[in-house]
């Protein structure tokens, strides 16, 4: 099954650069007769300022997609392109630096630590990055801020609301400045209003 | 993300206290097991070490020191005549029973000094004083004794009272401190010649024959010479003390019985310790993968669990630690139950509890190092 693709390309003027480029990408999932292929001859591009959605029934290769977009996953075959880096010929030092410096994560199910606080929580891409922790701090609070989470910090994230888990989500995916978002259904907890924002 | 790391473990309150009891629980039953036993060691040689003389010359057959094979009372003047040796005096030791006022009896340990010398006399006097001793029927007792011989008073028994050793009344003079003998019964100070007459009538009483060097011979080439020229088994105090220790070691159930407490307490932290580390592991996973896929290194999560299980471990070795001081300041306080910790407890105990975290640290890397981020994209 491949993953169909929709594409919304914003006003702009000249040809912007590509961000992401897939080519000829296959993966397949299991051994032998169990063997099952997920993509297949999967080719696609993705300019900057351009919205991108990869829609598709449950199971389609979509979140296998991402996963090699964000280099967490390797392709069986093709090459896989994201911000001039060619993710396919990295080793696995090089692919864990890109992902800290230049992409943002938004999980389908947030993946919040329930032990932090919701300010730990949107620091972590930061200390990950090795900065001070009060710096790390600070601009955890001032995101929080801009999400419409203010005073809510030190509270645990299991206390939140699923909308507003999505918020903490959304402030820690951006506050290290990410070039590239990655976000995986990231409109499940908004309402429709909320979605098409 | 050293931050990180405690506040995610300190966090999961339940898993840290169950972390830090099993960490906690091993030190002390292992701490505790092993002050026990060096406790007891050291009542083994309870009477060398209230007895302060340089050398001991017994019966050759004798291996420790509350191992009783009389001698002729002429050992002691074969000792006086070895070359090198200062002075010799006679030592009885003895267990025997003391009547108490309500017809029950009382194991007590009787040691009967040289009359003259009054060598290996207490040194520490709560009550009265050693020169009273010259005075007939006179003994003195030990702190515990007191305790002991006061069953059945009206008050307890002090300088001046009397009690029966073998139909014979014994007059107290002293009560001084003593160190508590492995056989439980309190120590009984008093000269030779009446203890002898205070035990049933043997050929042979004499226990040990205590002994000095002269000032400038050296203490092991005198003890060996002892032992040549008389054929008797001689030894230094210190060698006697190693040699009475060894004895029950191999010769009792002791270590085999204080090895099991402390083994039980290793694998009890070592599997607590284990399994909830590793359950903690297995509800981070997720979380584990989320740091993963956002740029955490292997490297990274690894010092991360390192940190956890090490920080768990010194918290919990040292409240285990700090439980079993206050345990051995009790026992030391009631003077019933043998404790010693000497400072190779904490050192071996501080060890294996590194074991234990060096452990559970492995069992995390290895499932940490095996995590694929993707999990995160997994809903």
């Amino acid at each position: 099954m491949v993953a169909s693709t929709h594409s919304l390309r914003t006003a702009s003027a000249g040809e912007p650069e590509s961000v992401v480029r897939l080519t000829g990408i296959d993966k397949a999932f299991g051994l032998g007769a169990a063997r099952t292929p997920v993509l297949r001859q999967t080719t696609f591009e993705a300019r900057r300022g351009e919205l991108l959605m990869i829609v598709g029934p449950s199971g389609c290769g979509k979140t296998t997609l991402l996963s090699m977009i964000a280099g967490t996953l390797a392709a069986d075959a093709g090459e896989i392109e994201v911000l001039g880096h060619a993710l396919h010929r990295l080793p696995q030092a090089a692919l864990t630096r890109f992902r800290s410096r230049h992409l943002g994560f938004i999980f389908q199910s947030f993946n919040l630590i329930p032990t932090l606080s919701v300010a730990e929580n949107v620091a972590v891409p930061l200390l990950i990055q090795g900065r001070p922790w009060r710096e790390a701090h600070d601009r955890a609070c001032a995101i929080l801020a801009a999400v419409g989470l203010a005073g809510r910090e030190r509270e645990r994230p299991g206390r939140l609301s699923g909308g507003q888990q999505q918020r903490v989500a959304i402030a820690r995916a951006l506050v290290h400045e990410p070039p590239l978002l990655i976000c995986d259904e990231p409109t499940k907890c908004r309402g429709t209003r909320g979605a098409a924002r | 993300m050293n931050r990180l790391a405690l506040r995610m473990l300190f966090g999961d309150q339940a898993k840290y206290l169950m972390l830090v009891s099993g960490i906690t629980f091993a030190a002390i039953l292992m701490a505790q097991g092993m002050s026990l036993f060096s406790g007891l060691m050291m009542w083994t040689s309870s009477t060398l070490r209230n007895v302060r003389v340089p050398i001991w010359v017994a019966d050759p057959t004798v291996e420790q020191v509350n191992d009783n094979k009389p001698m002729r009372d002429t050992a002691v003047n074969l000792v006086r005549s070895v070359p090198g040796v200062a002075w010799a005096v006679p030592l009885y030791q003895g267990n025997t029973q003391a009547k108490l006022p309500d017809g029950s009896s009382q194991l007590i340990t009787l040691l009967g000094l040289d009359p003259d010398t009054l060598i290996g006399a207490p040194q520490v006097f709560i009550a009265g004083d050693l020169a009273a001793l010259r005075a007939p029927d006179t003994v003195i007792i030990d702190e515990y004794a007191v305790e002991r011989l006061s069953v059945g008073r009206p008050q307890p028994i002090g300088v001046g009272d009397t009690f029966e050793l073998n139909d014979r009344t014994a007059r107290i003079v002293g009560i001084c401190e003593a160190h508590r003998s492995f056989s439980g019964g309190p120590y009984v100070y008093t000269t030779y010649d009446r203890a002898v007459s205070f035990v049933p009538n043997q050929r042979k009483l004499l226990s040990y024959v205590l002994a000095a060097p002269l000032p400038g011979e050296d203490l092991a080439v005198v003890v060996g010479r002892i032992a040549a020229t008389t054929r008797l088994a001689a030894f230094t105090a210190d060698d006697f003390m190693w040699s009475s220790i060894w004895w029950y070691i191999i010769n009792t159930g002791i270590p085999i019985n204080v090895g099991l407490i402390v083994g039980i307490g290793f694998i009890i932290g070592t599997a607590v310790s284990g399994q909830t580390f590793y359950s903690f592991i297995l509800e981070n996973l997720r979380n584990l993968g989320a740091l993963k896929a956002m740029g955490a290194s292997t490297g990274m999560l690894c010092r991360m669990l390192i940190l956890q299980a090490f920080s768990v471990g010194f918290i919990g070795y040292g409240i285990g630690l700090g439980v079993v001081s206050l345990l051995g300041y009790g026992a030391i306080a009631i003077k019933k139950v043998p404790f010693l910790l000497l400072w190779q407890i904490p050192a071996a105990v501080f060890l294996a509890v590194l074991f234990i975290c060096t452990l559970v640290s492995v069992i995390g890397i290895v499932r940490v190092a095996r995590l694929e981020p993707t999990i995160v994209f997994r809903s």
